[in-house]
């Protein structure tokens, strides 16, 4: 079981990268790209409400209409509730417990937990066939791909102002086409889109 | 009468801020998701735009009604519980303009309900503004995202099939259909409203020292 929960999370952080390989959640990893400090917390979040995400997917999954408009309509809008209850559950306990802790963290962690990839998780699991234990495994390799996303377009973000270069495509331009080339590196891996 | 043209000049730069000047997509780095994984072909972004309009527009004006009633620690879940409650019908209307169309585009159509452009105007902008002004930046945003999108999506569809509209929904094939292709076109998008507001702003600088 350790086995199958580490090789989903090497899947993750690598060939089934959500974030480098097919861009979800990205405009969070730029805005965690921008303050470095804010990385840490925020894969931190992300790895929690990834997991917490994967738990509803495996419970919620089986009960959801399986094809068709029904479930087309229904299985996204109800893991979305669960993901808001998850999130309020959340904030609910920090605020009145650890109200200095909220405060500084609320907008990270709202950000992190509200984004195309925490709740891309039971997709995944559904389409891949993941266990539970796979399922917390992709979890957890998703708050680290999150954390080398983030770092990774943080390291990048001086060049991408480099004077250099045309005012044009200075900042989010260059950031995105760097983005792209780091994409297109990790396309040549897979041999494809992951998802 | 002055309040009512001040209104629609008030309303047509909210609108024109979403769609071009400050473009969710473009300038704001927001609901990059679906433009890179799914739009490489006009169906596709035809599809995401609308389901776009019809999720984002009725959960703005609920959240515009009740946002700043909540406590603001459950603001941004009951955010998407509200955009989730309106994904619901926005399937099925898009289901019966382009069949097919949401099972088809899989994931991209499905995460549409937590697409970041779509929680910033329902979260961040609706509670904290008029209904009138929530219904121009709702509007403006999803002209805004609908521009990128089929931009991004003509030129991949062309350079992959040399033709518009003939691509099947999540028919993806080839290197220009992966995302990277995506955040390159962007990124040249991204370049271009960058010199279009550089040059905007030139000129008011000169009217001003006029």
């Amino acid at each position: 079981m350790f086995y199958s929960m580490m090789f989903a999370a090497l899947l993750a952080v690598s060939a089934e990268n959500m974030f480098l390989s097919a861009g979800m959640g990205f405009s969070r990893v730029l805005r965690a790209a921008r303050s470095p400090r804010g990385i840490g917390p925020a894969s931190l979040f992300v790895t929690f409400f990834s997991f917490c995400s994967s738990v509803e997917g495996y419970f919620l999954f089986p009960l959801l209409p399986a094809e068709g408009e029904k479930a087309a309509a229904l299985r996204p809008a109800v893991l979305a509730c669960a993901a808001a209850v998850t999130y309020m559950a959340a904030a609910f306990v920090l605020k009145s417990f650890f109200p200095g802790f909220y405060e500084k963290n609320s907008r990270t962690m709202q950000l992190s937990a509200i984004n195309t990839a925490v709740l891309a998780i039971p997709y995944v699991q559904n389409s891949k066939g993941f266990g539970l234990a796979q399922s917390a495994g992709f979890a957890l390799g998703s708050g680290l791909a999150f954390f080398i996303a983030s770092a990774l377009a943080a390291g990048g973000a001086p060049s991408c102002e480099n004077p250099d270069m045309p005012k044009a495509f200075r900042g989010l331009p260059a950031s995105l086409i760097y983005v792209g080339i780091l994409s297109m590196g990790l396309a040549g891996f897979t041999g494809g889109p992951a998802f | 009468m002055r309040d009512k043209r001040f209104i629609r000049r008030a309303a047509g730069t909210i609108f024109a801020n979403g769609f071009l000047f400050r473009n969710p997509v473009v300038i704001g780095a927001l609901g990059m998701y679906q433009v890179v994984s799914a739009c490489y072909s006009l169906k596709n972004a035809a599809a995401l735009s609308l389901l776009f309009l019809l999720t984002a527009m009725p959960a703005g004006l609920v959240m515009c009604l009740i946002g700043m009633a909540l406590p603001d620690w459950s603001r941004p879940g009951a955010a998407l519980a509200v955009s989730a409650m309106f994904y619901i019908p926005a399937v099925y209307i898009l289901e019966a303009v382009l069949p097919g169309a949401a099972g088809s585009l899989g994931f991209a159509a499905a995460l549409m309900v937590c697409n970041s452009a779509v929680y910033s105007r329902v979260e961040e902008y609706a509670p904290s503004h008029v209904a009138a002004a929530v219904v121009a930046d709702i509007a403006g945003n999803s002209a805004g995202f609908a521009a990128a999108a089929c931009v991004t999506a003509a030129v991949r569809e062309l350079w992959l099939s040399g033709g518009l509209w003939g691509r099947q929904a999540g028919d993806a094939a080839g290197g220009f259909s992966y995302p990277f292709a995506g955040f390159m076109i962007l990124g040249i998008l991204a370049a271009l409203v960058q010199w279009i507001n550089s040059r905007r702003r030139e000129k008011y600088a000169e009217k001003k020292g006029r």
